[in-house]
């Protein structure tokens, strides 16, 4: 009977404070959201060596966050003007019947760029600046094109930063913002180059 | 110099026949208040009640009020980056007394744990003015878990009517890291009761 007190006593704490563990996230200094098909591409599929390929990138300051009602206000969140990104360029290959991601030298990418501290951190180069009317984000980038090929533009998945998470001194919130493209839009990040 | 120890040997000498005296005339008591005289040094304050089953056990249940200066004690008052900083806790317990006789013996003790954390440097949602969401470095409240163990001594006086304890006590929450790097020093010091 007395040994039953204790082992009640003891189950009885276990039980309480097991109820209150709290979620392993101390480690997160910054947000994540998510955007799918912020990437706008020329209809224009055919193109001769010389012309110059532009899309554009364009997302709102107003996003949705995954658990919440309200939209979060990233300008705010971040006091940010830019959150940088990388995109790749893939070229048809014949021999391994597949699209194969090739280097292009950064003379023939046109568009804003980040600042060294924050390609460098993250190793991403193009930025999406604040609009003029402070209600979204733009990235327009254009692309010189001096070889022939079908080529396609890699933004099914990427990432965007802030930029706040690499300038430790700097005690504004991160935001991280994973693009996603469906296989509609993915289609039209392709495009043919021939010779004049 | 010399009369000085006299007169503590004296007080010694006092105190043993007193206990001797206690012991022969012993009365049992099941009910015991008593309270920590070491946290009022660190700003805290904390009360236990604990009742008696039998000639070996006893189980109970303490509350803690703590200060500012309580971190002092505590290994879990920073935590990558985050400044934890535990405001109250609720303790209920079970102990096992052995090794001694009615005025002084040894106790093992187990109790469970639910405390209330300031968690300052997470990151906080809010709204702003105009609906939207903003995240900002800020303080979080809740409720932890936790379980501790115990080990001490403890002394009857004046018929079984005052208790003075020794206590040490460790206490872990059920956050990550919780085996070590969350312990805190909980039910530690000098505790005198009163048992009725």
């Amino acid at each position: 009977m007395k040994k039953s007190y204790i082992i009640i006593v003891f189950a009885l704490g276990l039980i309480l404070s097991g109820c209150f563990s709290r979620d392993d996230d101390y480690y997160n200094r910054n947000v994540r959201l998510s955007i799918t098909d912020a990437v706008l591409f020329n209809t224009k599929k055919e193109y001769l060596i010389g012309d110059t390929l532009v899309f554009e990138l364009k997302f709102s300051r107003y996003l949705k966050e995954e658990g919440f009602t309200t939209l979060l206000d990233i300008f705010e969140t971040t006091e940010s003007e830019q959150f940088g990104y990388n995109f790749g360029v893939s070229k048809f290959s014949g021999f391994s019947n597949t699209f194969e991601r090739i280097n292009i030298d950064q003379q023939f990418i046109l568009g804003a760029r980040t600042d060294e501290g924050y390609s460098s951190y993250y190793g991403g180069s193009m930025a999406a600046l604040i609009d003029a009317d402070k209600q979204g984000y733009t990235s327009k980038v254009g692309i010189v094109l001096v070889e022939a090929g079908r080529f396609k533009i890699d933004m099914d998945f990427f990432t965007l930063h802030s930029g706040n998470g690499y300038d430790f001194e700097n005690r504004q919130v991160d935001v991280e913002i994973e693009h996603n493209q469906t296989p509609e839009n993915e289609m039209e990040a392709e495009f043919t180059v021939t010779e004049n | 110099m010399r009369k000085s120890v006299i007169y503590f040997l004296c007080f010694l000498i006092a105190i043993y026949a007193a206990m001797g005296q206690e012991e022969s005339e012993a009365k049992i008591f099941r009910n015991q208040v008593s309270t920590n005289i070491l946290l009022p040094i660190f700003e805290s304050v904390d009360l236990s009640y604990e009742r008696t089953l039998g000639k070996k056990f006893a189980f109970g249940i303490a509350g803690a009020i703590y200060g500012e200066r309580i971190e002092e004690i505590s290994v879990d008052d920073e935590y990558n980056e985050l400044d934890l900083r535990t405001r109250y806790e609720i303790m209920p317990f079970g102990r096992i007394y052995f090794g001694g006789n009615q005025n002084r013996s040894h106790f093992l003790e187990v109790f469970g744990s639910l405390s209330g954390v300031d968690e300052t440097g997470r990151l906080v949602r809010s709204d702003n003015d105009q609906g939207f969401g903003v995240y900002d470095f800020g303080t979080e409240s809740y409720v932890r878990g936790g379980l501790g163990v115990g080990y001490g001594y403890r002394f009857l006086f004046l018929e079984n009517k005052l208790a003075v304890e020794a206590q040490f006590g460790l206490r872990t929450n059920f956050d990550i890291n919780f085996l070590v790097l969350n312990a805190a020093l909980v039910r530690t010091g000098i505790k005198i009761g009163y048992r009725f």
